[in-house]
């Protein structure tokens, strides 16, 4: 085939051209340690490699996001763990107390020792994390939430907000508690009622009913009957002898047992329900005590405190005052068991907190390995093959080069 | 008569010095472009009759004529079209891939870094410094975008000036072919031909094929009739056309090409018949430039509303609600841009178009009629078309207002639309140049919540109450501090659920349904989930809230809830990362921008394989075409060892012829 000169020069610089440029490539490539540096280079894997490091942003936050809660919940749990503690002494100082004969500088030590731990609750409450932010505040962080006021009751001034943040694609985890759940909102152990408790003073036996719960148990059929709905259980001795019952509402009606009957025999720890509550008495009731259950759903860690104070500070009594205070000690120490149960169920809230960052944690390094795998594989380059590749290359392009650079020496005009 | 033998040696001498001639300047042309080698055909001259035969007289040239083959010729011209029309697509495209994946990442990396910042608000949504940090953060993401647009913005500017350019080249090219013309056909006057002439047209007309496609017609005379972009008349013997450039109708931007008559009558060139590099600009732009705005404009509008529409449901350092964090994606000057009459019609309405739902917004144009009372939408890209129907028929013309169901909405402005008026929407062109940071204080972030929902500790049931949005702070019972609402749900009878909101003096607010009807103030449902309005709230009551008669119902506090530790907002705006929430909830805000880049990445990988093949086609054919006509030096060597043989040989003759004669002479001595 005839070739012109001009084409056949043309034909080796662009065959020279090409390799080059392949070489040039190759270069490129194993500098960069890529395979693919632009879109276009495989738009396939590039879409892929795209959502791959899109997702491990995503887990990197998450990752940052975890430690962040790990150590906002722990500061949390740590002050948790404190507050257990000062209820763990508030109860053995009560039964400390309770032990102690009459002698009333011996309890008000004791007492004393309370109204320290009363503090340290308070500034427990009032904790603050490595920003400076209240850590009970619930939302309100930047002031103290609890504030002693001047008759040693406490007053929450936060919220009820809880912070919560990512830790997984739709998974959060919460990252506070409010202090007013901690703190505030402990349930009363007696349930929904509060007793107080009216002794015949003519009878001097310590042995007298204490309530151990008032609850609303069906809400559906409980109707307040006025406010505040208090009732009144009335102790007599029925004409059998026995030890008889009655329970009126606020005002003045009889709510057991059903009219015309005016007593029902008194059995002690068996649950007398009216009116949708229902109410468990113990021990033995006296002729003419009466028990008033006052609407209280609710008590907090401070007011127990300063009820063990102010149960402290009473003087040894004898008779019917002595019965009184049993009783009154009987339900702070109950407070006190259902206080240390109710922090114990969140610790172990806070802990299974933790246990959720953890596992969430591992999930997304492992995760991460897996398709940080996969980006390699489209994006990375096999240095081993890219680099016998560029071999070739650079082989073919010597090649092309001597072989030009011999053949265009021979001209037919060299031999004129 | 006998032979003339020195005059038949002459006839050789002077045959051999003319082929040696065109030799010479076979070789001295190696490399001129364009060039054909030329031949010399040599014949003999008219012989003798001397007796019963006939004597040869010697030779002489017949016609020195260049080896051209127009088969391959247009074999060339042809591909030589196609192939610039495919590198210039992919060089084009290649640039813009390196915009989208090189420059174009820091759109991805600042969108990620700002939700970091986000996330270490919602950390300690309080802290000034992170605050700080955030609205740092989304400058540069609003740098970062806009770096892109301008780089497109250039991207675009280029291509009009390379169509500029081109114009110009063209009709400077048919002034020259007007002017061969002309030479060749006085040159061609004695049935002669004029091979170097003819090379140089042939030689512009591969030039012109570059930029456009091109055929040809000879006339008789020698001269070339040359059409453009499929039949537009460039050149008819020494007539010549010009090609220019118009602003375009209805965006002045989108420059079109015309072509124009000596006399001054313009046409337009349709781009799909272009070809060649200028088809292949016009191509690009209107295509996969314009696409990819669009598309990173779409992300812009997509990130700028998630993120100013939780803004505005939260609460900022100062007390008040959230502003937004971007510039409004529907400030009028935005929503005017997006409208864009025709100049031609010939009524007089102005409009804007407003962005009402992301999610169901394309990154497509759109085209506006006017007909018979009726505006009729079209999406360029897809085709379909929806006559749209006015939300307030009964309103004055130029003031109704038109939603659509791809996201926006088409507002008259004052006037009058007449029979025939045509309009363009572009909703997400811009999108990408008006990402600006609207805050200017770090307090300004809104990452407390306003409100907060409580269940109550006695619920029995495990509905959930959630604050979809909070639309109005100013209405009658919203929350403030101390004044909480409390929505209280009961079953009764079995299947119909009884629902009131009280607030703290127990005072039954009034409630509306999702579309805002009134309700009264208490109302009843039976399916779930409830969606309603109260207070200026809308909520939505998911799950079955059964209570325990009228008695004890389900109870859900709404309180307000405002505070410096509060961070449900900023969790919510950093929760927007994920949430699919463009492009009818298939694609995340990141999503979006990695779609327009791996758009442009296969288009780009398509461009060069393409580009190759165009390449491999045309050098093919050049080199067919070089191998008929090029010059090749050996072969040239080899004919000049010939000439100068038959040259010598010729002189020999005539040495001959003179010893003949000298013989003579000396014989009649």
């Amino acid at each position: 085939m005839r070739v012109s000169t001009s084409q056949f020069y043309l034909r080796n610089t662009t065959n020279i051209i090409e390799r080059q440029s392949d070489v040039n490539q190759s270069v490129l490539n194993i500098s960069e340690g890529k395979r693919v540096v632009t879109a276009g280079d495989d738009s396939v894997a590039s879409n892929s490699i795209l959502n791959i490091r899109q997702e491990q942003a995503l887990l990197k936050q998450y990752q940052t996001n975890i430690t962040f809660a790990d150590s906002r919940i722990n500061v949390q749990e740590s002050a948790m763990k404190s507050a257990e503690s000062v209820m763990f002494r508030v109860k053995d100082l009560i039964i400390q107390g309770n032990s102690i004969g009459n002698d009333d500088s011996a309890r008000q030590a004791i007492a004393d020792e309370l109204k320290q731990r009363f503090e340290e609750l308070v500034s427990l409450g009032n904790s603050r994390d490595e920003s400076g932010s209240y850590v009970f505040g619930g939302f309100k962080t930047q002031n103290p939430p609890f504030e002693i006021q001047s008759d040693s009751s406490v007053v929450y001034l936060g919220d009820r907000g809880q912070r919560l943040t990512n830790i997984g694609p739709g998974i959060q985890t919460a990252t506070s508690d409010s202090g007013d759940k901690i703190f505030m909102k402990n349930q009363n152990s007696t349930g929904d009622f509060r007793p107080t408790y009216n002794l015949n003073a003519s009878i001097d036996n310590l042995d007298r009913a204490i309530l151990t719960q008032a609850k609303i148990s069906d809400r559906a059929n409980y109707v307040p009957a006025g406010t505040p709905d208090n009732y009144t259980i009335d102790f007599a001795t029925m004409p059998s002898g026995d030890m008889g019952m009655s329970v009126k509402d606020t005002l003045g009606n009889q709510v057991y047992p059903t009219l015309p009957l005016l007593q029902a025999p008194y059995v002690a720890g068996d649950t007398v329900s009216f009116n949708g509550i229902s109410t468990t008495i113990k021990k033995t009731p006296q002729n003419g005590d009466s028990i008033t259950m006052t609407p209280k759903s609710e008590t907090d860690m401070f007011s127990v405190i300063q009820d063990s104070i102010a149960w402290l500070e009473k003087p040894n009594g004898t008779g019917v005052d002595e019965a009184q205070r049993q009783l009154e000690v009987g339900h702070v120490i109950a407070d006190i068991d259902q206080i240390q149960i109710e922090l114990g169920g969140v610790r172990a809230e806070i802990g299974s907190r933790l246990q959720v960052t953890e596992s969430q944690k591992d999930r997304h390094e492992d995760y991460h390995l897996t398709i940080e795998k996969s980006r390699s594989a489209l994006e990375d380059l096999d240095m081993v093959s890219a680099i016998s590749i560029f071999e070739q290359q650079k082989l073919s392009l010597q090649a092309s080069q001597t072989a030009f650079s011999q053949i265009q020496n021979m001209s037919l005009l060299n031999f004129l | 008569m006998g032979v003339d033998l020195l005059q038949l040696g002459v006839s050789g001498l002077l045959t051999s010095q003319q082929q040696l001639g065109t030799t010479g300047h076979n070789i001295a042309n190696v490399n001129t472009a364009g060039y054909s080698r030329q031949s010399v055909l040599q014949e003999t001259t008219t012989p003798v009759k001397s007796g019963s035969n006939f004597t040869g007289t010697g030779t002489r040239v017949s016609q020195v004529s260049r080896v051209f083959d127009q088969f391959r010729y247009n074999e060339v011209i042809f591909n030589q079209t196609l192939n610039s029309g495919a590198q210039t697509t992919a060089s084009k495209m290649q640039r813009l891939d390196d915009t989208m994946s090189l420059i174009g990442k820091g759109i991805s990396t600042s969108l990620n870094d700002l939700f970091a910042a986000v996330n270490s608000l919602v950390d300690v949504p309080g802290d000034i410094g992170l605050r700080e940090v955030m609205l740092a953060k989304a400058d540069t993401l609003s740098k970062n975008v806009s770096s892109v647009q301008s780089a497109l913005d250039g991207e675009y500017n280029s291509v009009n000036e390379d169509l500029e350019a081109t114009a110009v080249m063209v009709t400077e090219i048919a002034e020259q072919l007007a002017a061969l013309n002309r030479d060749i056909v006085k040159a061609s006057a004695n049935n002669t031909t004029p091979s170097d002439l003819l090379d140089k047209r042939d030689t512009l007309i591969k030039d012109l094929s570059q930029y456009t496609s091109v055929s040809t017609v000879a006339t008789n005379d020698g001269a070339l009739n040359v059409y453009i972009a499929g039949g537009q008349t460039l050149v008819t013997g020494t007539t010549k056309f010009s090609i220019g450039v118009d602003a375009g109708n209805p965006d002045p931007r989108q420059t079109q090409l015309f072509i124009q008559s000596p006399a001054g009558a313009k046409q337009q060139l349709s781009s799909a018949n272009i070809g060649g590099s200028m088809g292949a600009l016009m191509d690009y732009r209107d295509g996969v430039l314009t696409d990819t705005m669009n598309k990173v404009g779409q992300t812009a509008i997509t990130v700028a509303d998630a993120f100013n529409t939780v803004q505005t449901q939260g609460m900022d350092l100062n007390g008040l609600q959230g502003q937004n964090l971007f510039k409004d994606i529907n400030d009028l000057e935005a929503t005017q841009r997006r409208f864009l009459p025709d100049q031609d019609n010939t009524g007089t309405i102005a409009g804007v178009v407003e962005i009402t739902d992301t999610n169901q917004l394309t990154s497509d144009d759109y085209s506006l009629s006017f007909q018979g009372g009726n505006y009729t939408l079209t999406n360029d890209n897809t085709g379909q078309s929806q006559i749209l129907t006015a939300d307030n028929p009964l309103a004055a013309v130029g003031t109704r207002t038109y939603s659509t169901s791809d996201g926006f909405t088409f507002k008259e402005a004052g006037g009058t639309p007449q029979n025939g008026d045509s309009f363009i929407i572009q909703p997400s062109r811009l999108g990408a140049t008006n990402l600006e940071v609207n805050l200017t204080q770090a307090e300004q972030i809104a990452a407390s919540s306003i409100v907060e929902v409580y269940s109550n500790d006695n619920n029995v049931n495990t509905a959930k109450l959630a604050i979809t949005s909070v639309d109005n702070i100013g209405a009658a019972g919203f929350p403030s501090p101390g004044s909480k609402l409390t929505l209280e749900v009961f079953e009764a009878p079995t299947g119909t659920f009884n629902y009131q909101m009280l607030d703290s003096s127990g005072t039954a607010q009034p409630l509306f349904d999702s579309s805002g009807a009134a309700l009264g103030t208490s109302a009843t449902f039976t399916t779930s989930p409830l969606n309603f309005q109260a207070a200026g709230m809308s909520f939505s009551l998911t799950g079955k809230a059964t209570g325990q008669t009228a008695n004890a119902p389900e109870r859900y506090d709404i309180e307000y809830s405002v505070g410096s530790g509060n961070n449900k907002n900023a969790l919510a705006m950093a929760s927007l990362v994920d949430k699919k929430m463009a492009n009818q909830g298939r694609s995340t805000m990141n999503d979006l921008y990695e779609e327009s880049v791996t758009s442009v990445g296969s288009q780009t990988a398509t461009a060069n394989i393409e580009a190759s093949a165009a390449n491999t086609l045309y050098t093919q054919a050049e080199a067919r075409m070089s191998n008929t006509s090029g010059v090749n030096l050996d072969e040239e060597a080899s004919n000049l060892l010939r000439f100068q043989q038959a040259y010598s040989a010729s002189a020999r003759v005539i040495s001959t012829a003179n010893e003949i004669f000298q013989t003579l002479l000396q014989a009649a001595r």
